[in-house]
């Protein structure tokens, strides 16, 4: 497998001098192509940070990320701002659609603030895959908790980026829907070659990816491949025993 | 240490205002705008009445008594009668010998004549004359006072006048124009300019020069041969003895000629005179506060919004205080006492800028030369409590709604995550209302227009104009529900133009329609107004226009300049004029005013041509009989007025002819200001062919070509004083006065635009704080900070637009009722302006665009993780 993404001592220090806190600490990982990867820890591990800096959404302090060949923590707020447009795709918790805009819309967004002509075939493929053809024309308030995360991630597909980013995406929903979505994002990496790398508290959605990485205090715990549901609440519970 | 207030409200409403200075400034900007306004007006006006108080005491400073000739009955009958174009009449003056007498009284210590007349100073700048003056004010010449009593004029610098070849400049015209002593100087002064060398600079009464006149000052005997005054004086100045009583000074002087002498105390005239002034500036000041009037209304719509904005950014604050246990009746009086707060502070900078305003407005009076009296600026207790008590009362009248709103926030809100939005409740009620309200307004403004109503005890423009307003407000309560609609307009247009930033930004402005709608609607009044001023004086110059062509026959006409300087035309000119070969016909026009039943009235004589070269209707009688001998032509008002019929015999008194005898032969109806009420052949009547001066002269040319123009132009400049137009210059005459008037109604119109900007401007602010997370997401998934700031100026846009088109909707369609309860006034024509309605909404859009600058900017730098982090 390729590698698509990593990081090279990643450190980031939020706040100044006795105030502040090391989100991050000299941090090396990297991400591999067309694999689904789950980055776990506790609250305050640094888990999101990781996740925003990789994702060019926040700057690291010190540290060198690399889209394959390319440095992107030395880019500015254009060329970053271009990068997550066109190389990635978002997932978010929760409020990740624009109201005012039909689902097909907010799909189809990215395509249209960067002026391009959506592929439509591909669209179709996807929206085909996360099960929400008939719901298209809808607003976003017509929509269950679970059809908006679905859209979400129908979005995130839509330019074809090289990874898409997901934190928390099943976080607000119920076990159900939680369920449909976690399945969906793990056959789009497996049937769609996609790349996802998802932040994720719940050993159970960890438990879709097929490599669990585990952070505490701003540093790598662990690096799971293919573990099962057990293998990760034991090593979560572990972490936290220490 | 912790701190105990028996007032905590008090205390948390004063902190949250020093904590955010610039919640005060965005929610008072448009208070202190208004207050601005009131106060500079007020300023400017009680100056201005204080500077003529001083002035006219400056006139009658250290004068007692004041001896006036007794004009005849119809001389003052005749004055009454309002301007009626360039005449000649004979005022009565007092002959100069009476001096000596009034001098040789006991109880006089001095006394001296004045002489003042019409007389204008003439530069040459570039080879061609240039006649000066200052806008309207009149050109004056006087006799300069010698006697040591006098005390008008004090020189500046120089010496007075002493031969008939020294004239005095006063100090703001030799100012203006750049003479000093010793240089030289043309100066009309009756028909003929003359040479004159500057011996001396005067000031009057302190003042420089009253009211922007501008003075040539002569020698006595000079000034009386210049300004027809030979042997009189128009008044005589007394100061009299201490130990007299003044009216038996009065009785005294009055006695020596009681049937031609009125004399007056000096000191009751200054303040009449004064009084008469200060009541044409109370006119100015009502109109300066009608603005200042829109201003605050505009700024009470803005108020409201503002507070709306501002107190749902606190929610999560004011619950949070619910939550602690204030009551609703409490977090009442926090907003309002912090409005109150608000409302001095707004009030106190409003007055100090309307102090401010004031001297502008007044620098820049005196940079046009609009000569007003000089003086120091006046600013009243009356003005400055009245300022603040507006601003104050507005300002919280304002606060009120939303005050209200506000306390019955849920406790609840502050523990929920998400950015709340207003509730939306149903617009159909509004619509509903409104519509009835417009309904009325439009049902008895055309029931106005279409007589089948009529208010009692109003004027049928009074009644249009309610109706108006009543339309008006009908509208703006509609505004909200017809947002939709509206912007749904733009839904297509703006998707092809912007693409996907011109969807969202059409839908944001649908999001909140009642927002939308009271933002643009502070637009609306200001662009109502000045399109009604608009089209209104575009109708009135297509007006003027259409009936200059149509009565207006001859290709050019002559008068003079300015009929306050010299009182006609020199009749060579027309003698000149005649010799050309390409004249092909010509027309002379005198005037004199005679008697008639014991009357004064207009007698003018003209050439058989006139009826070639100016528009005439026939009446009755023949155009035929009009050339005979005794023959008189009347003007068909005058014949109705005074019940002549043709056949008729009419007798007149002619100044220095005694009476005359004519035959009504012909009554007809001059289209145009008509120079008289009775006419006669010019050839027929010798008294008239011995003066020496044309009222106005009208020819027609065989071909009019540039090398004839430049010919005429040469002979016309001979003749300094005398202007020449032709239709289009006339046409064009009309058309700067008029344009004049609305450039200042523009003016001040444009302040009601500069308080709605402040109002898009919170509205936006607001928008883009409540779409935080929106707009972070927008960033997180590609959005470049550009994009967010094209997205909020598309909004912003959309709002301008929405005023503007409905503002200029309704300013155009007031303005054609208004022309159609004109229309028996003789208003016929209604025309739009297209250029200056597109100028209009482009200005808009540009505000609009302007007022976004500071929200897109702060949308474009909202920190993406903030916006889309959850904790």
């Amino acid at each position: 497998m390729e590698n698509i993404i990593q990081a090279t001592k990643l450190t980031k220090i939020y706040g100044e001098k006795e105030t502040s806190v090391t989100a991050l600490d000299n941090v090396d990982v990297q991400f591999n192509e067309n694999e689904f990867t789950a980055i776990m820890g506790p609250s305050g591990s640094g888990k999101s940070t990781l996740l925003h800096c990789l994702a060019g959404l926040d700057r690291p302090t010190s540290g060198q990320i690399f889209l394959k060949d390319q440095d992107i923590s030395t880019l500015n707020d254009k060329q970053l701002t271009k990068i997550r447009r066109d190389s990635f795709g978002f997932v978010f918790q929760a409020f990740n659609l624009i109201p005012t805009l039909t689902a097909e819309e907010n799909i189809t967004l990215p395509a249209s603030i960067s002026g391009k002509k959506p592929d439509m075939d591909w669209i179709k493929q996807v929206v085909e895959t996360v099960d929400i053809g008939d719901r298209l024309t809808h607003r976003p308030n017509e929509l269950s908790g679970g059809q908006q995360q679905r859209v979400a991630a129908a979005r995130a597909m839509a330019t074809k980026p090289e990874v898409i980013f997901a934190d928390e995406p099943s976080g607000n929903l119920d076990s159900k829907s939680s369920k449909e979505l976690l399945t969906f994002m793990k056959s789009v990496v497996e049937e769609l070659n996609q790349t996802i790398i998802m932040v994720t508290h719940d050993p159970y959605a960890a438990s879709y990816a097929s490599r669990v990485i585990m952070l505490k205090d701003g540093s790598i715990a662990s690096d799971l491949k293919e573990p099962t549901q057990e293998e990760i609440v034991a090593e979560v519970t572990a972490l936290t025993n220490i | 240490m912790f701190g105990f207030t028996k007032r905590p409200l008090f205390l948390i409403a004063w902190k949250n205002l020093k904590t955010y200075p610039v919640r005060i400034f965005l929610t008072t900007s448009s208070i202190i705008l208004g207050v601005a306004v009131i106060i500079a007006s007020n300023i400017f006006s009680e100056s201005n009445k204080s500077a003529f108080d001083n002035l006219f005491s400056g006139i009658y400073e250290g004068v007692d008594l004041v001896v006036q000739p007794i004009q005849e009955d119809f001389a003052q009958g005749f004055s009454g009668d309002g301007g009626q174009g360039p005449i000649s009449f004979e005022v009565k003056k007092i002959p100069d010998n009476r001096i000596q007498e009034i001098v040789n009284l006991p109880s006089v210590r001095a006394a001296w004549g004045e002489v003042l007349g019409f007389a204008q100073f003439i530069k040459i700048v570039d080879g061609e004359t240039v006649l000066i003056s200052n806008g309207f004010a009149p050109t004056f010449g006087a006799a300069w006072d010698s006697n040591p009593y006098a005390q008008q004029w004090s020189l500046v610098e120089g010496q007075p006048p002493t031969n008939k070849k020294e004239v005095v400049m006063d100090v703001v015209t030799a100012e203006n124009h750049n003479f000093s002593v010793g240089d030289r100087v043309t100066v009309l002064a009756g028909a003929t300019p003359a040479s004159f060398t500057i011996v001396g600079i005067a000031e009057f009464a302190n003042v420089g020069a009253p009211g922007g006149a501008t003075f040539a000052l002569f020698e006595f005997r000079t000034a009386q041969a210049l300004l027809d005054s030979k042997g009189e004086v128009d008044l005589i100045n007394v100061v009299i003895e201490n130990n007299f009583d003044i009216n038996d000074v009065k009785n005294d002087i009055t006695n020596l000629d009681s049937e031609n002498l009125n004399v007056i105390n000096a000191q009751e005239a200054a303040a009449e005179q004064a009084d008469s002034i200060k009541q044409g500036l109370d006119f100015f000041n009502t109109i300066l506060n009608v603005f200042a009037g829109i201003a605050i209304f505009v700024g009470a719509f803005i108020i409201q919004n503002t507070f709306r904005i501002l107190l749902l950014q606190r929610t999560k604050e004011l619950s949070l205080l619910r939550a602690l246990g204030t009551s609703k009746r409490q977090i009442y009086r926090l907003v309002i006492s912090e409005s109150l707060f608000m409302s001095i502070i707004g009030s106190g900078l409003g007055i100090a800028l309307g102090i401010g305003l004031a001297v502008a407005v007044k620098e820049g009076l005196q940079y046009f030369e609009f000569g007003l009296p000089d003086g120091p600026l006046v600013l009243t207790t009356e003005a400055a409590i009245t300022g603040l008590i507006i601003g104050i009362t507005v300002t919280i009248f304002s606060s009120l709604l939303p005050a209200r709103k506000a306390s019955q926030v849920s406790p609840m809100e502050a523990i929920r995550d998400s950015v709340s939005t207003p509730q939306r409740k149903s617009l159909l009620a509004r619509l509903l209302f409104g519509s009835i309200i417009s309904i009325v307004g439009f049902g008895v403004l055309f029931g106005v227009l279409y007589d089948f109503l009529d208010l009692p005890t109003l004027s049928s423009l009074q009644q249009v104009g309610f109706g108006a307003g009543v339309i008006f407000i009908g509208i703006s309560v509609v505004t909200p529900s017809i947002t939709k609609p509206f912007v749904f307009i733009f839904d297509k247009i703006y998707n092809l133009l912007f693409g996907i930033l011109g969807k969202l930004a059409t839908e944001n402005s649908k999001r909140t329609p009642r927002r939308t709608a009271s933002t643009a609607s502070a637009l609306m009044i200001g662009l109502t107004l000045i399109s009604l001023a608009n089209v209104i004086t575009t109708s009135f110059k297509a007006q003027a226009e259409s009936l200059i062509s149509e009565v207006i026959l001859a290709d050019y006409q002559v008068s003079a300049a300015n009929v306050f300087a010299s009182p006609g035309i020199p009749t060579g000119l027309s003698e000149e004029l005649l010799q050309l070969d390409e004249v092909t016909k010509l027309s002379r026009t005198r005037a004199t005013v005679v008697g008639f039943n014991d009357r004064p009235l207009i007698l003018g004589a003209v050439d058989e041509t006139v009826f070639d070269l100016v528009k005439t209707d026939d009446v009755s009688g023949d155009r035929k009989d009009f050339l005979d001998e005794n023959a008189i032509g009347i003007l068909k008002q005058t014949a109705e007025r005074e019940e002549l019929f043709v056949g008729d015999e009419v007798v007149l008194t002619i100044p220095e002819e005694g009476e005359r005898t004519f035959t009504v032969s012909y009554i007809f109806d001059w289209t145009t200001q008509p120079p008289a009420e009775f006419f006669v052949l010019l050839e027929n009547n010798s008294f008239f062919s011995d003066e020496s001066l044309d009222t106005e002269l009208y020819f027609n040319v065989d071909k009019k070509t540039p090398e004839l123009e430049e010919k005429i132009n040469a002979i016309v400049d001979e003749y300094p004083g005398v202007e020449i137009r032709d239709e289009d210059g006339l046409v064009e005459e009309a058309n700067n006065q008029i344009q004049l008037l609305l450039n200042v109604i523009y003016g001040f119109l444009s302040i009601s635009i500069f308080v709605a900007l402040f109002g898009i401007t919170n509205t936006l602010s607001l928008s883009v704080f409540e779409r935080t997370r929106e707009i972070g997401l927008m960033r997180a998934i590609g959005t470049y900070r550009k994009q967010i700031r094209r997205m909020i100026f598309i909004e912003s846009s959309i709002i301008s637009i929405f005023g503007a088109a409905l503002g200029t909707s309704l300013g155009i369609f007031f303005a054609w009722s208004l022309i159609q309860t004109l229309a028996d006034e003789g208003f016929t024509v209604f025309a739009v302006s297209i250029p200056q309605t597109a100028l209009w909404i482009g200005i808009s859009i540009i505000a609009g665009v302007i007022a976004a600058i500071l929200p897109a900017i702060r949308a474009s730098r909202q920190n993406i993780l903030e916006a889309i982090s959850y904790e």
